[in-house]
């Protein structure tokens, strides 16, 4: 049966400098919006989530997944360097394999969101990567939503975004900047479900915030 | 690894012995279907019609999808059919867009003044190439609607698809001109075989999208399509309620077993009731069998 699916992946940075404070939010997080998913059973049926970790290489944490066969929710954890490129790379492939998936079973997948959650600078040459994914040759490529926070670099950020960019303003804890990512990751996946239902016919599926409590709001690099 | 909490489905309210439950097709939906809160701004959840008319049976409903009725959220899809009392039938369906806030309005006043029009509808010869005319007419109407709210006309923005069906006079078909605006969709069912009646917009474009033309605005937009009908076809008429489950061909081989013959009114609206996951939104057809 042709079910319509909205895909949404988180892509994390584990580096070590994510170690403690942010991590530990995440990982605190995770399966309250997985639970507050579930409980709004028109945003479970469509809403898609998976999750994936990078540090010097990247790794699926959690597949692209019904929320019916979602049982149980990685953990986050800090290891090696930053690499962009491994993250982007391992995206792109993710993303192919979801969406031919999807349509091969006979779904209708909306264009996927990407969470981009990172403290620092990337470690690696990614641009390569990272056009690759977002090319308009890549028929199913992604919008990317960047937050970032820490040592992270505004321009950086940017050029990562295709959507909007969030930079941590230091009004916030890092705990507490990371819970309002959180937040921000679960309202936008209910709010776009939510929509959608009751707007197949209705232009943008994606709600996204203007503002977000703790973070300067950056346009995505023009380039 | 942390455990998920399993969502505890709400109880479905208690049906009398033997009643049967509307049929799920695919994977059982979380959405349950039943009402929710009463919505603030008053339209009936579920309209029916239907008629017997010279050689024609016509069954049509217009049902809130279960979405909408979780949140207590108001149908935005409308229905219309008008009868000349003679040879000519219109059938209309619309679809108001989600987001915006009189789209209801835009699609009911679609529906109601679109007969005020059928003259613009150019009779002869058989095909009919331009319904600029009718459709400027009906978006004219739904401009004046919103001013009279004081809202922006684009607020009440709806899909639209209109069906004449006329009786041909010595012979026994009955030719069928569609106009329609957005992604409404009509198809011609005979001997159990389904075909649209537009080119159907299925460019694989590697993901779905949702944009769709709207009145009052696009009128350059609009479409014609046409169906003869011949004893035992079935011209169907819906919103993209239907249409995208439709998509399924465990829905349309239902659908056309289903709609083999004109069901009861209590039938029909059974039938439209299907559960199928994700498709949660609004659900109108109008079926017009020539008998």
């Amino acid at each position: 049966m042709s079910e319509q699916v909205l895909p949404f992946y988180l892509v994390c940075d584990e580096s070590y400098s994510m170690q403690g404070p942010p991590l530990d939010a995440i990982n605190q997080e995770l399966p309250l919006i997985y639970q507050e998913i579930a409980s709004n059973p028109v945003v479970a049926d469509r809403a898609r989530l998976g999750i994936i970790g990078f540090s010097s290489t990247a790794e699926v944490l959690l597949p692209l997944a019904d929320l019916n066969d979602v049982h149980s929710i990685p953990q986050l954890s800090p290891r090696g360097t930053t690499s962009y490129g491994a993250a982007f790379s391992l995206l792109k492939r993710t993303i192919e394999q979801d969406i031919a998936g999807l349509k091969q079973a006979g779904h209708a997948p909306y264009r996927p969101t990407v969470f981009f959650l990172t403290d620092g600078l990337p470690t690696d040459d990614w641009h390569g990567e990272h056009k690759d994914l977002v090319s308009r040759d890549f028929r199913a490529h992604p919008t990317i939503l960047a937050f970032g926070f820490g040592d992270v670099d505004p321009t950086t950020l940017q050029q990562v975004a295709t959507f909007r960019a969030f930079i941590a303003n230091g009004d916030m804890s890092p705990t507490q900047a990371l819970r309002e990512f959180a937040r921000q990751l679960l309202n936008s996946v209910v709010q776009s479900a939510v929509a959608s239902s009751s707007n197949p016919s209705g232009t943008a599926q994606l709600i996204i915030p203007d503002q977000v409590p703790g973070y300067t709001v950056l346009a995505p690099d023009p380039l | 690894m942390e455990q998920v909490q399993e969502h505890e489905a709400p109880s479905m309210t208690e049906t009398a012995h033997g009643f049967p439950q509307p049929l799920v097709i695919g994977r059982e939906p979380r959405v349950i279907s039943q009402p929710g809160p009463l919505p603030a701004v008053r339209r009936p959840d579920t309209e029916i019609d239907g008629a017997a008319l010279p050689g024609l049976e016509v069954r049509a409903a217009s049902i809130r999808g279960d979405a909408h009725r979780y949140y207590g959220t108001v149908r935005q899809d409308a229905m219309g059919l008008w009868h000349d009392g003679d040879r000519t039938l219109l059938a209309c369906v619309a679809d108001g867009l989600g987001s915006k806030e009189g789209s209801h309005v835009g699609a009911a006043t679609a529906c109601e003044v679109a007969q005020a029009y059928l003259s613009t509808l150019p009779i002869a010869p058989d095909h009919v190439t331009d319904a600029r005319d009718f459709v400027d007419g009906i978006a004219g109407e739904i401009r004046n609607r919103a001013d009279e709210r004081g809202m922006p006309p684009e607020e009440l923005s709806t899909t639209f698809l209109a069906a004449r069906v006329q009786e041909m006079p010595e012979a026994s078909v009955h030719r069928a001109v569609l106009v329609r605006v957005g992604d409404c969709m009509a198809w011609h069912l005979h001997r159990g075989v389904w075909t649209p009646c537009f080119g159907e917009d299925d460019a694989d474009t590697g993901v779905s999208t949702s944009a769709t033309h709207a009145l009052p605005q696009d009128i350059e937009h609009a479409e014609v399509g046409y169906a003869d009908l011949y004893p035992g076809d079935m011209l169907l008429l819906c919103t993209d309620g239907l249409a995208k489950p439709m998509r399924g061909p465990q829905v349309s081989s239902q659908l056309a077993s289903w709609w083999s013959r004109p069901p009861s009114l209590p039938e029909f609206f059974w039938q439209m009731s299907f559960r199928a996951k994700t498709h949660d939104d609004d659900r109108t057809a109008v079926c017009i069998w020539r008998v």
